[in-house]
């Protein structure tokens, strides 16, 4: 959808999705607050400074511990595909509240008169080659900076300036990010913090997240290696075994992954990866006679993989053939736009 | 999702999961005793307790 740079569009699932955000993130570190205040008051000013600090930077770290859920989580189960759509923001709003978390950090500082002190600890070289005593301010502070690089660059024009491919790679750095910030934790708040409910949260925050991103990759590696191998032509099924308005996926070896969708009696087959965020085209389904992509909607004819006028996006095409009762593919790509679809009786 | 992006995911995860894993659980056993008052109290030399009260 790009026939030139376009305004976020909002819609009322956006405004419902950010609004949710908003209310959520407003109530957990609110309601942080006022328990904190009511299960001991703090007596100076920096006491309550330290609790807007352990507010906000909680929030961020369950807010981060989600974000990074709902990817393996939409892959796993359908269901969450919706809490997808809007997940940039979701990582916006994270790097605002970290940020909250760091300046509430300053003021804690300069409350006291001691922001040289801040200096002194991020700059005692030695301190870097211990563990327990490591520098953790320096590294919620990475983590902040790369946070701040993945919320600079997450609006679609960046995503049109750097392409997909590096686009996905730079936003990879959300994995450095929320590794820095559970090190963070451990060495700085869980190091002071008695209570076993800081490594019990830590360790479980950390443990779902590597537990579905490690499911949720064996069981892609699961279908990549299902490949039909051998023959040139890759057998799909019967027209009926693909279910209509939907697409099978089929694998190349060695190549990207080809969706096959049926709409009626129509056939056709284009790469499974979305011209948008690379997103799984054959997990979306066809509406309004377009194949429309699960994670932005993006959408694209079956007859030849091209965005509806007036956008002009391509997908690459392949062959498709009816061989005595069974759908079956070329893997070889055609140039993008490439009319291919087949029609079946 | 591409291929690569996917290979990298099934390369990154495990080598992050394992690394986080341990440098939290070391944190946890290293982390030094907690510091009580009592203690503290306790271990205050008689001698120095001797003279403050002299």
């Amino acid at each position: 959808m790009s026939v030139g740079l376009r305004a976020v569009e909002w819609n009322r699932q956006k405004l419902a999705y950010d609004a949710i955000l908003l209310v959520c993130t407003a109530l957990y570190i609110a309601g942080y607050v006022l328990i904190g205040y009511s299960t001991q008051p703090p007596e100076k000013l920096p006491d309550a400074i330290d609790l807007w600090i352990r507010a906000t930077g909680s929030c961020a770290f369950f807010m981060l511990t989600v974000i990074l859920c709902i990817g393996p989580l939409a892959r796993l189960d359908r269901r969450f595909l919706p809490l997808l759509y809007n997940r940039r923001h979701f990582g916006v709003l994270t790097f605002l509240v970290a940020l909250v978390h760091f300046a509430f950090m300053l003021d804690w500082y300069v409350a006291q008169d001691a922001l040289p002190n801040l200096a002194a600890e991020l700059t005692k070289w030695p301190d870097y080659a211990k563990f327990i005593d490591f520098p953790f301010k320096a590294l919620g502070l990475a983590a902040l900076l790369i946070l701040f690089l993945l919320a600079a660059t997450s609006h679609d024009f960046w995503l049109m300036v750097l392409t997909p491919r590096v686009w996905k790679f730079i936003h990879m750095g959300v994995y450095a990010a929320y590794a820095l910030v559970v090190m963070h934790v451990a060495l700085g708040h869980m190091q002071d913090e008695r209570s076993p409910l800081v490594p019990l949260m830590l360790g479980g925050g950390f443990g779902i997240v590597a537990a579905l991103h490690l499911i949720a990759g064996w069981r892609e590696r699961k279908l990549d290696r299902s490949v039909a191998a051998g023959d040139r032509w890759l057998k799909v099924g019967p027209p009926a075994s693909i279910p209509d308005k939907s697409a099978r996926i089929v694998s190349a070896k060695g190549g990207e992954r080809i969706a096959v969708f049926r709409d009626g009696n129509q056939v056709g087959a284009v790469t499974n990866v979305c011209a948008h965020q690379n997103g799984p085209l054959g997990e979306g389904r066809i509406i309004d006679g377009c194949i429309t992509c699960p994670w932005h909607g993006y959408q694209y004819r079956l007859a030849d993989g091209c965005a509806p006028p007036p956008f002009d996006e391509k997908l690459v095409t392949f062959r498709v053939r009816l061989e005595r009762g069974l759908i079956e593919v070329d893997p070889r790509p055609l140039p993008p736009g490439t009319p291919a679809a087949i029609v079946v009786s | 999702m591409t291929r690569t992006h996917r290979s990298l995911h099934r390369i990154v995860w495990p080598v992050l999961a394992i690394a986080i894993a341990l440098g939290v659980a070391l944190a946890l056993w290293l982390r030094p005793p907690p510091e009580d008052a009592d203690d503290d109290a306790r271990l205050t030399p008689p001698a120095i307790a001797l003279e403050q009260t002299g």
